[in-house]
């Protein structure tokens, strides 16, 4: 019971505050629209953070409310893939970023690998990362598999944010996007600790299931 | 009184969720404290006056008898609590200061610094304390020239009064830095109010949406 009781606190704080700022920001039709399509979000179990902060975003953007209504229907539907494909068990910050992975076009196959690499733990970063190489130029397939490959080798998030900034440092000054990842990525796994080992040693040689140059 | 405190399992699951959080939540808990009420004294949060800040405790609400008041009350009161949850989270934010020992330099910009702080409800509001232990992130811009500039983004409600900028004196160089959740990010400077600024240096995200383009930061734990 006292649970209950806290849970329907928290809940209802979570909600009060959403109404909040939805309410500070938006005109009474546009709250109103937010508000239905946060309902129906709520309903099917989505994180509806997501969604508020989109309208949030219309609104310092300036966007007519059917700017906003479209929005967050679209993101709603691609929560709604994301978690799917994620799993119900996922976190509300795999879920958010999974969508937006979607959205720049990372298939859902790709996500689905990264989650299995990683089955309790978050794929949140990951999941930016990837999105941000596609987003600026990668091919999709190159960067899920590296993404993966890194994964496997136990990458670190700070190692995955810091190759996806490299990377981009690299486009911007000219480099082919997939020739930055391939030069990035090799040097990263020869940094990591060999798998199974115990010694402090790094990788040698170009690992197996890195695409070798031809 | 205090024995039977002690042994309320509500009381202890809060205990045992807060002692979860980072090491350094503590310390960082007591660095924000602190850094509210100076900046409280110093007026910088005179707006935020009208939040309530006295929030009931679970416990004295299950002792309520009547089902019916317990749901009108639990609506009250959790819509005070998240209020005070967002108004701590607004003033953690606006009272951050340039992390210590590092420099601004007009070259740098959005760069994880490694110093996870702790959210005082994450613990709480999250089925994984480690998701949320967030990662000082520092923004700069060279806008010399400008009487104010301002980040707005997904981590601050896209609110242009939530986060303004502090210029190193005389230098044009413009910085702050806060805690973001592990994750991508999308955000935008606002100079003197009103003009879109996306940081030169980071990424460019396109905004299929609203067809306003912003930057990008991935934050990621060390």
């Amino acid at each position: 019971m006292k649970y209950a009781a806290l849970f329907v606190v928290l809940g209802a704080g979570a909600l009060g505050a959403q109404d909040a700022r939805l309410a500070r920001r938006l005109d009474a039709p546009t709250q109103a629209a937010v508000l239905k399509l946060i309902d129906v979000a709520r309903s099917r179990g989505l994180p509806t953070e997501p969604l508020v902060e989109k309208a949030l975003e219309g609104a310092t953007k300036r966007a007519p409310r059917e700017a906003i209504e479209r929005a967050l229907t679209r993101r709603m539907d691609r929560l709604q893939l994301s978690r799917e494909t994620l799993g119900a068990a996922s976190s509300d910050a795999d879920v958010a970023a999974g969508a937006t992975a979607l959205e720049v076009g990372v298939p859902t196959d790709a996500i689905r690998d990264l989650r299995a690499i990683r089955p309790t733990r978050s794929v949140a970063v990951p999941l930016a990362v990837l999105a941000e190489l596609v987003a600026h130029g990668v091919p999709v397939a190159k960067a899920s598999q590296m993404v993966a490959v890194l994964m496997r080798r136990g990458v670190s998030e700070g190692q995955l944010v810091a190759l996806g900034r490299d990377v981009q440092g690299d486009i911007a000054t000219g480099a082919s996007p997939e020739a930055s990842l391939d030069v990035r990525t090799r040097y990263l796994v020869a940094m990591l600790p060999v798998p199974g080992a115990n010694n402090g040693l790094v990788n040698s040689a170009i690992p197996s299931d890195l695409p070798r140059k031809p | 009184m205090a024995e039977r405190a002690e042994r309320d399992p509500v009381i202890e699951r809060v205990v045992h969720e807060m002692r979860a959080t980072s090491p350094s939540s503590d310390a960082t808990i007591a660095r924000v404290v602190a850094a509210a009420v100076q900046a409280r004294e110093m007026g910088v949060l005179e707006e935020a006056e009208d939040v309530p800040v006295r929030v009931r405790t679970p416990r004295r609400l299950v002792r309520w008898r009547v089902a019916g008041w317990i749901a009108a009350a639990a609506s009250l009161t959790g819509f005070a609590v998240g209020a005070s949850i967002t108004a701590w989270r607004d003033r953690a934010v606006r009272v951050v200061a340039p992390v210590e020992g590092q420099s601004v330099a007009v070259a740098s910009m959005a760069a994880p610094t490694g110093a996870p702080t702790g959210a005082p409800s994450a613990a709480l509001a999250s089925n994984s304390a480690a998701e949320d232990a967030r990662v000082v992130t520092q923004f700069v811009l060279a806008r010399p020239g400008a009487a104010s500039v301002a980040l707005v983004g997904d981590f601050n409600a896209w609110d242009k009064a939530a986060t303004p900028l502090a210029q190193e004196p005389g230098s044009g160089v413009w910085s702050v830095a806060l805690p973001l959740v592990p994750g991508r990010h999308v955000y935008a400077f606002l100079v003197n109010g009103a003009e879109w600024v996306v940081d030169p240096r980071a990424p460019k995200a396109n905004d299929p949406d609203f067809g306003v383009a912003g930057s990008a930061v991935v934050v990621g734990r060390p």
